[in-house]
């Protein structure tokens, strides 16, 4: 699992991945969607927005399938390469 | 009172299928996120069969009916399945009716699923002036996975509007019936709900306009295990197994339905029997015994019952077929497969949901291409529904049957499943050579996996009646009116004189001035091109065409030509106008015309290397030679392309730094 950056939130770093580069299952918090238009509306609408949680499901070659608002979703590789979260403990 | 309206088009808001709607002096529209059951609670209300469906984008366009409360007709609408966005069009549609909404507004929600739900209602009740409800669905599903959801707390914060039910049972329907009727005429409710804090005006109400579903949501569920199910971890984790399954699946079905031994043979060889000892036989004798003439016993026996009826002996490897559909459509696992076959799609510029499309095109073309609308943008819809024709429709499956028992011999159920195998193969390798044209990025695919279900025997059961009858009015209907006219057609002359026999027809004038398209794939019998020609209007009737005016004999390779032509050639003018109306003339006529010349192109190839088998096998090499090396000097040139656009906006940027 490669690290795509640092984040700093009240003196502590996270370590911040792509959810497409995550191989990893388990829950994590969105940090920023590197999305535009309409599909950013789109996964406004299905809860992936920064601040949310999302739990990952599935990963495999850059493809996710993660839960958010309760919902399951498939995300194919562009989508979740966009997707910036980090873990939450 | 019960009755449907269907609105494909905004065309159809205005048109006189409205008419009903001026009396009516009520609306309800059931809106909410896909797959949370709208178009089965629209069903239990009006009585209606609109097709159901356990993935994204079943219902792609408004429905409407109508149902009688308190002695008012009121007017059901079904909405398709989305979050009141505007950037699909599904989305769009919605919006378009619930902003002008004028009566109640029903947001149906999965239980497991209540965030969105909330979500979603809030909006609505802007909408609607407070006049919403919230219909919790599927809640026993919830509380099998371990979830709950606190009723009396939910109620306190955003009032009365708001129900737990199954819509897909009567009590459920009931209560969603009930609920409507007091927000629609009963005052005294309207003192204990919530929504009557808004005013006239139609002011809404903060308190509740304002709620934070996140908290509300802490406080009212218990939440589910959100995980996948074990079928769905293997299905992921290992593609290449999964698809050699589903493919292995597919052949089992096609087996069962049309295979040799298969049961729908059987049963096919049982009908046929019935039909034949129980109608013609007795109605023959009977028509005899009772003197009637030579002409109408011929009419009734020759042209309604042997051939007309004779369709109806491939219903039941139909029938098996639509039972395999149903149960991949109902239990969910489509979206799944639509997940694992989106890389392979996206190559030729198509996405994952178009599984979803082209499986509806097995049973129906023109189903199919209004399935095309839930595709994520306008060029994949286009592109699916130019893809959509290679796929053999179920009205194409009798005419194969027929034809291959005719010629196929033992290997009749392998040509059988080529056709559609190569029906799928030949449209995805269209929508590349499309894509390849017309250069675009990959799509971005987010779908959701609906719960995996087991789906219930009623509601098969109806999925089945529906079909039967559907297939028993098309008979009835286009396909008699053709055949019948072409038998009467057969006993006339040009003179207009009782014909001795067919040849001297206007029938077989007509068939041989069409003769010419076949001549070149060794057939010269006139009925066939006729037979082809009746497909246009449904494909169904080349065999009802060919039983009633029999067919010569004819070889293995020019039947199997001529299935060729007949699995690739235009489709029905039914099927055209679908494609109309989702996209547009332009790309009705390109169909019409691309597949008549592929069709035509396919079966004068295959006869042509059929009968010139060992020149082609020389020349095979030499074609392959030729095709890989196009391949790569058109990869070439697209590299090429690519790098000189990359020069030539590095120098425009350095220009423009420079002038800066």
């Amino acid at each position: 699992m490669s690290c795509v950056f640092y984040y700093r939130v009240k003196g502590v770093i996270f370590k911040v991945y792509s959810l497409g580069e995550l191989k990893a299952t388990g829950k994590y918090k969105i940090f920023s969607v590197q999305a535009d238009g309409s599909l950013k509306s789109r996964l406004n609408s299905l809860f992936i927005s920064e601040g949310k949680t999302l739990v990952v499901l599935y990963a495999k070659n850059g493809k996710a399938i993660i839960s958010a608002g309760g919902v399951v979703i498939g995300l194919s590789r562009s989508v979740a390469r966009r997707i910036n979260v980090c873990a939450v403990e | 009172m019960r009755g449907r309206i269907n609105l494909n088009d905004k065309k159809s808001f205005n048109n006189e299928k409205f008419v009903l709607a001026k009396n009516v002096s009520e609306n309800v529209y059931i809106c909410g996120a896909a797959n949370s059951g709208k178009t089965t609670l629209f069903n239990g209300l009006t009585g209606a069969s609109e097709r159901t469906g356990n993935w994204y984008g079943v219902t792609t366009d408004v429905k409407a009916g109508v149902l009688r409360l308190k002695n008012a007709l009121v007017q059901i609408y079904d909405l398709p399945g989305s979050y009141f966005d505007d950037y699909t069009l599904e989305g769009k549609r919605t919006l378009n009716k619930i902003k002008n909404a004028r009566g109640v507004i029903i947001v149906l929600c999965e239980a497991a699923n209540l965030q969105q739900g909330l979500k979603l209602y809030k909006k609505a009740r802007e909408y609607s002036a407070g006049k919403a409800a919230l219909v919790i669905n599927m809640y026993s599903e919830l509380k099998k996975r371990g979830g709950s959801i606190n009723l009396a707390e939910l109620k306190k914060t955003i009032g009365n509007g708001v129900i737990i039910a199954e819509v897909n049972e009567k009590a459920g329907v009931l209560a969603v019936k009930k609920l409507v009727t007091e927000l629609l005429f009963s005052n005294e409710s309207d003192k204990n709900n919530k929504t009557d804090k808004l005013d006239k005006s139609g002011e809404s109400n903060e308190e509740t306009l304002l709620l934070d579903e996140g908290e509300l949501l802490n406080r009212v569920l218990k939440p589910p295990k959100s995980e996948l199910y074990g079928i769905d971890k293997r299905m992921f984790a290992s593609p290449i197994s999964s698809s050699i399954i589903l493919i292995a699946a597919f052949f089992v079905g096609a087996y069962i339905a049309f295979g040799e031994f298969g049961l729908g043979k059987a049963l096919c060889f049982l009908t046929e029997k019935t039909i034949c000892y129980i109608v013609e036989y007795p109605t023959r004798y009977l028509l005899i015994k009772f003197g009637a003439s030579e002409f109408l016993t011929a009419f009734i026996c020759d042209g309604v019952i042997k051939s007309v009826c004779s369709l109806i002996t491939f219903l039941p490897p139909l029938l098996i077929l639509q039972i395999f559909i149903f149960y991949a459509e109902q239990s969910g696992i489509l979206a799944r497969v639509a997940f694992l076959f989106d890389e392979l799609f996206s190559r030729v510029g198509l996405s994952g949901r178009v599984i979803f499309t082209f499986l509806t095109g097995y049973g129906c073309t023109a189903a199919a291409a209004f399935c095309a609308e839930g595709l994520e943008n306008e060029r994949t819809k286009n592109r699916a529904v130019l893809s959509l024709p290679f796929i053999p429709c179920s009205a194409k499956t009798p005419v194969f049957l027929f034809l291959l028992s005719i010629s196929g011999g033992k290997n009749a159920f392998w040509l059988f499943c080529a056709f559609y195998v190569f029906g799928l193969l030949f449209s995805i390798i269209f929508a590349w050579v499309n894509k390849k044209i017309k250069k675009e990025k990959p799509l971005d695919l987010i779908i959701e996996f609906p719960p995996l279900r087991i789906p219930k025997i009623k509601t098969l059961a109806k999925a089945l009646q529906k079909f039967v009858k559907s297939f028993i009015i098309k008979i009835g209907t286009v396909v008699f009116t053709v055949t019948m006219s072409f038998w009467l057609l057969g006993t006339i002359t040009p003179e207009f004189k009782l014909a001795e026999n067919l040849n001297e027809s206007i029938l077989s004038f007509l068939g041989k001035s069409l003769s010419f398209v076949f001549v070149p794939i060794g057939i010269t019998d006139w009925r066939f091109s006729l037979a082809a020609f009746s497909g246009l209007f449904a494909k169904e009737s080349a065999v009802s065409i060919l039983i009633a005016c029999g067919s010569g004999e004819i070889s293995f390779l020019s039947v199997f030509s001529y299935l060729i032509f007949y699995a690739l050639y235009s489709p029905c003018f039914a099927a055209l106008s679908a494609i109309k109306k989702v996209s547009g003339l332009k790309y009705a006529v390109h169909v019409f015309i691309f597949q008549n010349l592929v069709a035509l192109f396919g079966a004068y190839s295959i006869y042509f290397i059929g009968s010139h088998l060992k020149i082609c096998l020389f020349l095979l090499p030499i074609a392959v030679l030729i095709a890989v090396f196009a391949f790569y000097a058109m990869n070439i040139k697209t590299k090429k392309t690519t790098k000189i656009k990359k020069r030539t906006l590095n120098l425009n940027f350095n220009a423009k730094n420079k002038k800066v």
